[in-house]
């Protein structure tokens, strides 16, 4: 049977890779994104936002809304920096969660970008439509007019689906000027706002009453006029294209939401102030014109050319924000199509134009749906709701991937004040969802009703489907564990050789814990970074033995359990699958190697800060016995966690512990002795096997690095530093961890609170 | 003016203030990232801090 070359699987031959040549500079891709956001939020939300929460609402709405629309960007900018390749949310939510969270970040980019369409649509049609009307061209009034305003709506749609269909767009410096004419256009009305505003005071007196309605009317204006925010968004499609981008995408975010801000707020000040003499407050005539208000209030502030002024922005605005909303609308579940989470037909593409015709046709026929049978303000609160949802969703990616995944980004840029931004922002947009269902109850069905229908696509049927990627975490064998016991142990083996020691340990670890305990062990096999996924289990060898030399020491007498499992970083997969398996006590060996930027290794390191259970590291632990332990004791979280293994490793009969505690000469000393009355009676281990023992010393490492030499092991709690510190700042206990000579188990106990936090991230 | 004006217009200015603000001190980030080279967040954290102490 002839395969058809837009579906077939692509054969696997030597791949000679082309790159999109990089000619989008910053101001490019910053009037991109400026001209997305100026679409139609801005002409519509002025005369809406004004009715419902007065003069002085307006101006705030913007001014609070650009705040959490910074927030977003700044995470969508930190994002970009570290994948600075076409996708957007949909990559993000890959690498953040995997592949159930990106098809739905997908599935409302597409739903949230085609409603966008309807609205720039919709726009266009008011705006033109009521020039039309002034100048007497169409004479109609009540429902006939709303009727001529969906027609025209439809027609424009369709004109751009046809556009898109032939595959011609705006884009590069001929979309950069366009741009450039609106906001340039929009400046020049505030600033004749301002201007009035100066040379006739007494229009100022129309932001009285500030706020009529009461200040929680805000909650509903910054709601549904959330669209006119959204638009940076799209600058980080222009990765791929973009010069540096990995300076330029998230500087062009930023900029962004600063050169709108200050736009919106300008034109609205400028709306008000330019109404005078209308018989009723400035504002009340605003509102009553609804999405038109915009438009009226310019007629007034420019008697002579303020009405064709504004229609020829918005017609200019909305266009191009039009086409550029179906483009990456059909994008959006082209990229579902092509990764299989969709039906393949959605990313065919068309044998002559190259256009992937099929996902355009879905994507025009939601733009139209939406823009015929949704009234305007039901149109601006959908897709005001699934922008907020999916912001909502890139912001949780921004602190799971900084938590996760810190260590394998290159980026670009990182925002300040981490997390704050992120988590605001989470927690005012949801705040808005749900202030929007006074302004729109339809909006609230609508949506829901479309994520979860993206739910149901998922589970029914992309789960079987999509393609793996790079990002994963690969089972390659699992052996696991059938219920969890009392106490759990999860031992990450290298090698035979590794295995072999670190199981020895393990066991003392299981005598200690009781018959009851349970052992899984876990390899993460290495595999280079040339080599794809799909030949992980070439290299499964070695990981085979090692579970095998582990399996014959522990087996016998404790539960056992194993898996084998591939991820680009090991730290990763061992964090998570000490998660998955609930393990109590995570163990793994140390080399004792540094690399650049990390104080014990890359994959020790990140376990020590990400594990949510017990970590004991052990290094260079190859003896049966242990007479003499030295535990250097500084107070801290783990002290009592490193007692418990110091009572564990050292022999029982003719052994001790020396619990020893250095202090710089002139501060106090801590109480070795009420350290162990506390800790003591929760061991199973007699207080002779203790002995504390003091020294002063201004070189804390020096000492306790000569007191090693009178003992044959050591047990060091990890240092409590907060994670930035131990990030820029080698700790005293890693740099001792180092330099020592002698065998060394390094421990961090579980911190409960922490560790739920992070088991919850 | 009133009392709601005059916490609107406040918070309003704030509002602008912290937009303005953070767009500063992002694009100092990232020039600082780019003066060294993009890196690894432990990379970056490290490099900015011996900026400061330097």
């Amino acid at each position: 049977m002839e395969k058809n070359p837009e579906t077939a699987p692509e054969t696997e031959y030597p791949r000679i890779t082309t790159e999109l040549s990089r000619n989008l500079t910053l101001l490019h891709i910053t009037m991109m994104g400026v001209g997305m956001m100026i679409g139609a939020g801005v002409f519509l939300g002025v005369g809406n936002a004004v009715k419902v929460a007065g003069p002085g609402g307006v101006i705030l709405t913007f001014a609070l809304n650009a705040v959490i629309a910074l927030f977003t960007a700044m995470s969508y900018a930190e994002l970009s920096s570290a994948v600075p390749k076409a996708g957007g949310a949909y990559n993000f939510a890959r690498i953040a969660f995997g592949r159930g969270t990106s098809f739905l970040a997908g599935w409302m980019e597409w739903f949230a970008s085609s409603v966008a369409g309807s609205l720039y649509a919709v726009t266009f049609a008011l705006y033109t439509v009521h020039y039309l009307t002034q100048l007497g061209i169409i004479d109609i009034s009540g429902a006939q007019l709303v009727w001529i305003e969906k027609g025209v709506a439809l027609l424009v749609a369709g004109l751009f689906i046809y556009i898109n269909y032939r595959g011609a767009s705006e884009t590069g410096t001929l979309g950069a000027l366009f741009t450039l004419g609106q906001t340039v256009t929009l400046a020049f009305i505030a600033l004749v706002g301002i201007g009035t505003a100066i040379s006739d005071p007494a229009r100022l007196s129309n932001f009285e009453p500030f706020l009529p309605n009461g200040w929680d009317k805000l909650l509903i204006t910054m709601g549904f006029t959330y669209v006119a925010f959204e638009g940076f968004e799209v600058i980080a499609q222009a990765g791929d294209e973009a010069i540096d981008p990995r300076r330029n995408l998230p500087k062009a975010m930023i900029y962004s939401i600063l050169i709108v801000v200050f736009t919106y707020v300008g034109v609205a000040f400028a709306s008000i102030v330019g109404v005078k003499d209308v018989g009723q407050p400035a504002w009340t005539w605003i509102g009553s014109h609804g999405g038109k208000g915009f438009g009226e209030a310019v007629s007034r502030l420019l008697p002579s050319f303020g009405n064709i002024l504004v229609t020829i922005t918005v017609i200019f605005a909305s266009t191009s924000a039009l086409n550029a909303t179906i483009y990456s609308a059909t994008r959006a579940s082209y990229a579902l199509g092509r990764d299989h989470m969709l039906p393949p037909f959605f990313s065919r593409l068309h044998h002559r134009r190259r256009t992937p015709h099929v996902a355009l046709l879905f994507t025009g026929a939601l733009v139209i749906a939406v823009a015929t049978f949704l009234p305007t303000i039901d149109v601006a609160s959908s897709a005001s709701m699934m922008f907020l949802f999916l912001f909502f969703l890139v912001n949780l990616c921004v602190i799971r991937i900084r938590r996760n995944m810190a260590d394998e980004m290159t980026y670009g840029f990182v925002m300040p004040l981490f997390p704050i931004p992120p988590m605001a922002a989470i927690l005012v947009q949801a705040l808005l969802a749900v202030w929007l269902f006074h302004m729109s109850p339809i909006a609230w069905v609508v949506g829901p009703l479309w994520v979860f229908a993206g739910i149901l696509i998922y589970h029914s049927y992309s789960r079987h489907r999509a393609i793996r990627t790079e990002d994963e975490i690969v089972v390659l064998s699992d052996q696991p564990l059938p219920t969890k016991g009392e106490y759990r142990i999860l031992v990450s083996v290298a090698n035979p050789a590794n295995a072999v020691s670190l199981a020895r340990n393990c066991y003392r670890f299981c005598q200690a814990k009781g018959d009851k305990t349970e052992v899984e062990v876990i390899n993460m096999v290495p595999v280079p970074p040339q080599v794809p996924l799909s030949e992980a289990s070439k290299y499964a060898g070695p990981g085979e033995e090692a579970i095998m030399e582990a399996m014959l020491y522990l087996a016998p007498r404790y539960a056992f359990g194993s898996t084998m499992r591939y991820c680009r970083n090991f730290a990763r997969g061992i964090v998570a699958a000490a998660s998955e398996r609930k393990a109590d006590l995570l163990i793994m060996g140390w080399q004792g190697h540094r690399r650049r930027g990390f104080s014990m290794g890359s994959t020790v390191d990140p376990v020590l800060e990400g594990a949510t259970c017990n970590v004991a590291v052990f290094k260079d632990c190859q003896e049966q016995q242990y007479r003499n332990v030295l535990l250097p004791y500084a107070g801290g979280p783990n002290a009592a966690f490193a007692l418990e293994m110091a009572s564990i490793m050292v022999e029982r009969n003719g052994g001790r512990v020396v619990v020893f505690h250095v202090a710089p000469p002139g501060k106090p000393t801590i109480d070795i002795d009420a350290f162990l009355e506390e800790t003591l009676p929760q061991l199973d281990a007699p207080p002779s096997l203790f002995e504390p023992k003091y020294d002063i010393s201004r070189d804390r490492l020096k000492s306790l690095l000569e007191e090693t030499s009178r003992h044959d092991l050591v047990i060091v709690g990890a240092t409590r530093d907060p994670l930035f510190r131990q990030r820029v700042m080698v700790s005293l206990p890693q740099e001792f961890a180092r330099h020592c000579k002698k065998p060394l188990v390094m421990v961090k106990a579980k911190h409960p609170i922490k560790s739920f936090i992070k088991k919850w991230m | 003016m009133t009392f709601d004006m005059v916490i609107g217009v406040g918070l309003t200015v704030l509002a602008l203030g912290a937009v303005v603000l953070l767009t500063l001190w992002s694009r100092r980030i990232i020039e600082r990232i780019h003066a060294h080279s993009p890196g690894s967040l432990r990379e970056i954290q490290k490099d900015i801090v011996n900026g400061k102490e330097s």
